[in-house]
């Protein structure tokens, strides 16, 4: 566990040194996010049917994305596309670690890092001036973190993919453009999951890309119940592990007839 | 038993073919043709352990090919390798604690992290204990003379530092056997000359077996005793550097400078090389005519101002190797 815990570690620090970054990501969450809410605010003062959600707790929904944004993936690691492509990715080769999980503690260093920088701040502001509501109960907010963590699972493992998609490739545009409009859509990024029509919405839930926002925000909103949350854990888990297994059998098969770039 | 063991290693690559020009990439969409490429045929060879071999060959003969395989990065098609009693493709993460690899060409080094924390990080990879840590990296640090650079983050350093600070990561876990594919590439005389000696230190002084691919015949001259030549995939020669001196070429050079510049020398068997104003150089074969002989003989014709015998520089004597077999 150690090798991974300090991979982890660095990469985390890496990524820290990028204050520039995390205040112009904090900007943009925080303008997105008001134009989001402007339009949802709209959507529902026209409307006259009555929605699954309410307006306040659309706006939470719609903050917490903007807060979490930054945990959501938008391709393959990109140290790992360069080593693929320049083919330093021999040095990873001659270490005695699993691979895989190399790639996946860098992950999720990748996904942490910049969220711990840009959303403490946005849960601030939000919180304070833009009607971000607090966690349903306490009990709700240890479950979000538990939600978070589950969601970050999810994306290290399909940032895993994506990376393993290049050892196949080189160029991961292709599955990268399947991947992420599926992102996108299915986590409830753009629009909160609960508003999807009925009849689509046991795809949507099936799916693993709701644990990566929808299920922490809900389990924060309070809009899925304690005695629910097993059940989706159960499900998530259950995701992570084909997901998880299902990567580390196609990286196994792609070391094995790699071929190293660049002499 | 030798160290490493390798028999009749045999790897190809399909390499896809597509025609120039934008054409050719739409022909490339529908019809790919491929086209076999034999990176390593039937190549043998073994090592004992403390050996220092130079492992040469021109671009694209193989020889990084060889160096991924031996250390466990490719698989190869057919052919037999044991190092250490490893399979190293087989037991890679096992077999791979006790091996180094440097491709000169990349770095090993967190890009964006200083120099020390990528060795932190490769103590807790390798799994290496904190008190064989630390004397390891003190000595590497204090024979490389990197002190002053290790909390430099990596993108800031030099070509030849990033070298030395690359050498001591691929040791801190004090492997038995170093694979060093062109590690000095692309350094100044400075560098090159520090990195050599280290080699030849970590050779000498701790045992390491060491297998380096170079272009430079500088570094294998100053190295390496035995050299194993390389070409299309094909081992050329196995040896030591002067077996392949006197079955390529045995010829020496006797350098002359002239009082007189229009002097004439005229040897039987012995032919003038080169002529340069006073400046003569004549090739003679010494099972023909023993250089003492040859300097008497040009002493009776001409006034002599300064000679000195030479081997012909190793690289005139690979270039001639590779003719022979590759044309």
């Amino acid at each position: 566990m150690k090798p991974y815990m300090t991979v982890f570690g660095a990469q985390f620090r890496v990524l820290l040194q990028y204050r520039a970054r995390a205040w112009a990501g904090f900007g943009t969450q925080l303008f997105w996010g008001l134009i989001r809410m402007a339009i949802f605010t709209a959507f529902y003062e026209s409307s006259t049917h009555v929605q699954p959600l309410s307006l306040p707790d659309v706006i939470t929904y719609l903050w917490l994305v903007q807060a979490l944004f930054a945990l959501t993936y938008w391709s393959a690691s990109p140290e790992v596309a360069d080593k693929i492509r320049n083919g330093s990715i021999a040095y990873e080769l001659i270490r005695p670690i699993d691979l895989y999980w190399y790639w996946f503690a860098r992950a999720i260093a990748c996904r942490l890092a910049p969220a711990t920088l840009r959303s403490i701040p946005l849960f601030i502001a939000a919180g304070l001036f833009f009607g971000l509501k607090p966690p349903a109960t306490f009990a709700s907010s240890l479950l979000f973190l538990g939600g978070v963590a589950s969601g970050v699972a999810i994306i290290a493992a399909l940032v895993c993919l994506l990376n393993i998609a290049l050892l196949y490739t080189l160029a991961s545009e292709g599955v990268m453009r399947l991947s992420i409009p599926l992102t996108l859509l299915f986590s409830g990024m753009m629009i909160p999951l609960p508003l999807f029509p009925l009849w689509f919405q046991p795809v949507v839930y099936f799916l693993p890309f709701r644990h990566i926002l929808d299920t922490p925000i809900r389990l924060y909103t309070g809009n899925i119940s304690p005695t629910e949350s097993v059940w989706v854990f159960l499900h998530a888990l259950i995701w992570c592990v084909c997901l998880t297994l299902w990567g580390r059998r196609l990286l196994k098969r792609a070391v094995s007839q790699l071929v190293a770039q660049g002499g | 038993m030798p160290q490493i063991i390798v028999e009749n290693l045999t790897k190809t690559f399909k390499v896809s073919q597509r025609q120039a020009g934008t054409l050719g990439a739409i022909r490339g969409l529908v019809k790919r043709t491929y086209n076999t490429v034999e990176a390593l045929n039937n190549v043998s060879f073994s090592l004992e352990e403390g050996e220092l071999v130079g492992y040469i060959g021109p671009n694209g003969a193989g020889k990084s090919t060889t160096i991924k395989t031996i250390s466990g990065i490719l698989v190869p098609d057919s052919g037999r390798v044991e190092v250490m009693g490893f399979v190293p493709w087989k037991e890679r993460s096992e077999y791979v604690r006790h091996i180094g690899v440097v491709f000169g060409q990349r770095t090993q080094l967190w890009w964006d992290l200083p120099v020390i924390e990528s060795f932190d990080l490769l103590k807790d990879i390798y799994r290496v204990s904190q008190s064989a840590y630390q004397k390891t990296r003190d000595e590497l640090i204090d024979r490389l003379q990197i002190a002053p650079y290790l909390d430099m983050p990596v993108r800031q350093l030099s070509l030849g530092l990033r070298m030395r600070c690359d050498l001591a990561a691929t040791l801190l876990h004090s492997p038995r056997l170093l694979f060093l594919d062109e590690p000095t590439i692309g350094l100044d005389a400075v560098s090159k000359l520090a990195v050599r000696e280290f080699i030849r230190d970590l050779n000498r002084k701790n045992g390491v077996t060491v297998i380096l691919t170079t272009h430079d015949m500088d570094d294998i001259e100053a190295l390496c005793s035995r050299v194993i030549v390389i070409g299309k995939g094909r081992l050329l020669r196995d040896g030591t550097l002067n077996d392949l001196r006197e079955t390529v070429n045995r010829e020496r050079r006797l350098r002359i400078d002239l009082e007189d510049s229009e002097a004439q020398i005229d040897i039987p068997s012995v032919a003038i090389w080169k002529r340069e104003g006073s400046q003569v150089t004549l090739q003679f074969d010494p099972k023909v005519i023993s250089p003492a002989e040859l300097i008497q003989r040009v002493a009776a014709q001409v006034a002599i101002r300064d000679l000195f015998v030479e081997n012909p520089p190793i690289e005139e004597i690979i270039a001639r190797l590779y003719e022979e077999h590759l044309s």
